[in-house]
């Protein structure tokens, strides 16, 4: 079903919550792996999910279609993790110094997930950070995220391509240090 | 999605090798039975908006 499909039947009381039923199917995974990558653990993803889900329900009336629904919807769900982690403070940065330091990978099926995620990228500059989050956590095409971050798609790729590079470099970098100071 | 979306063809032309994220799934059946869970929830809100209205 078509973005334009839901938001119609969304917008008739009649079949509303048909609407919104197949918003949920369509969405629903793609934003739990969005979420899931930001908290620590499947309990914290599913009420944040949840709560994204009831304030795209009580919102959807104010899209105008300006841009993609799933955009729309990003930054809801974006929202209502920070608001999350607000009032909870469960969710810590973690300096990349203070850490050890297995590859990117080695993190992704632990119960530190969030942690492990800010830890990869930060060390990037701050634009990189985003544009590496968005791209690679996320899996925003360029032209959602030219959208949202008002830039062309061409500097964005740029962005991605350093960033790329730069945690590489981070990550060689900080293998040697750990190969040095075991010597 | 085309090809130039698709974020791992991108990262294996520019970067082969680098590790591709891995997805965390949720329990078993979770996906089946999130979407009534969360219109329930739904129902539940708008009925207790409209009593709070009736009552003001």
């Amino acid at each position: 079903m078509t973005d334009e499909e839901i938001v119609t039947l969304v917008s008739h009381p009649r079949t509303q919550e048909e609407g919104f039923r197949q918003l949920v199917v369509k969405y629903q995974k793609r934003l739990y792996s969005l979420v899931r990558g930001r908290v620590s653990s499947h309990e914290d993803a599913d009420d944040i999910l949840q709560n994204t889900f009831i304030k795209i329900f009580r919102h959807i009336k104010g899209y105008e279609g300006r841009s993609e629904l799933f955009t729309w919807m990003y930054r809801i769900a974006c929202n209502e993790v920070i608001n999350y982690q607000k009032s909870t403070s469960r969710i810590k940065t973690v300096e990349l110094e203070n850490h050890d330091t297995r590859p990117a990978e080695a993190y992704l099926n632990t119960d530190n997930l969030a942690a492990s995620l800010e830890m990869v990228v930060t060390g990037l500059p701050e634009r990189q950070q985003m544009v590496f989050r968005m791209r690679y956590f996320d899996e925003l095409s360029y032209k959602q995220m030219a959208e949202m971050l008002q830039l062309t798609e061409g500097a964005l790729k740029a962005s991605f391509h350093h960033a790329v590079k730069n945690r590489r470099r981070i990550s060689c970098k900080t293998n040697h240090i750990k190969h040095v100071t075991r010597r | 999605m085309s090809p130039e979306d698709n974020i791992s063809e991108e990262l294996k032309n520019i970067a082969p090798g680098f590790p591709l994220k891995e997805s965390i799934d949720p329990p078993a059946g979770y996906f089946e039975s999130f979407p009534d869970d969360v219109l329930n929830r739904w129902k539940k809100e708008v009925s207790t908006d409209s009593k709070k209205d009736y009552m003001e």
